[in-house]
């Protein structure tokens, strides 16, 4: 296994949740992970609004939200830049889980983006959860 | 100009994704979906055939086990905080 072709397969499943098991065509398992990670995302969006993904006033929680990908890069831009005079601050319990959900989001994709990278192994855990 | 959404919040007294669903005591139930989205990302990565009546099976008993682990857990605390913790700031 070529560590070239380990980092492309872990940026495609980087790119887009889902897409790695697509380039490993294994296109059920892209869609069910796609399912999940979008979503946590737009969940976690509607419940807490544009304001759980903060770079810079939530700079630790958004590391683990990074790994949903770029779009997580785009929606804070949106948040501060482009839509910043309509953005209403979440405060308390809905800010609290609207975080969360989009952590989740990216922690199950940096699984999955760690699945596809590591194929040949992940067939063999594969292999032995089913046992 | 105003964004399309900001619009829309005009006309229903909500906007979607600008500002935060007001879900007040009911905060609660999102565990449902976040726990439900959890286990189809996860047995979706390891499981060696996600599909089928396994694979829906197995996704419902992850998400139930999550729903009440998280349940335990909250009584758990509960208990701790509410009835076990006052015992020593009242000795």
């Amino acid at each position: 296994m070529g560590t070239a072709s380990m980092v492309e397969r872990g940026l495609w499943a980087y790119l887009i949740p889902g897409l790695g098991y697509v380039r490993l065509r294994d296109p059920r398992r892209g869609a069910l992970v796609a399912i999940g990670v979008f979503g946590l995302l737009i969940g976690g969006l509607l419940i807490g609004g544009i304001d759980v993904i903060d770079r810079k006033d939530d700079f630790w929680w958004f590391i683990p939200q990074s790994f949903v990908g770029p779009i997580a890069f785009l929606l804070d831009h949106l948040h501060r830049n482009v839509l910043s005079s309509s953005v209403e601050r979440s405060i308390g319990r809905v800010n609290e889980v609207g975080t969360l959900f989009v952590v989740m989001a990216g922690m199950l994709n940096l699984i999955a983006i760690l699945d596809c990278a590591l194929e040949d192994d992940g067939q063999e855990r594969r292999s032995e959860a089913k046992a | 100009m105003m964004h399309p959404l900001a619009l829309l919040g005009q006309s229903t007294g909500f906007r979607p994704f600008l500002e935060p669903l007001p879900l007040h005591e009911w905060w609660w139930i999102t565990l449902i979906p976040m726990a439900l989205l959890t286990s189809i990302a996860y047995k979706a990565v390891r499981m060696p055939q996600p599909k089928g009546a396994r694979y829906v099976r197995s996704v419902g008993i992850m998400a139930a086990q999550i729903v009440i682990a998280m349940v335990v857990i909250s009584l758990l605390l509960y208990v701790l905080v509410e009835r076990i913790v006052p015992l020593f700031e009242s000795a």
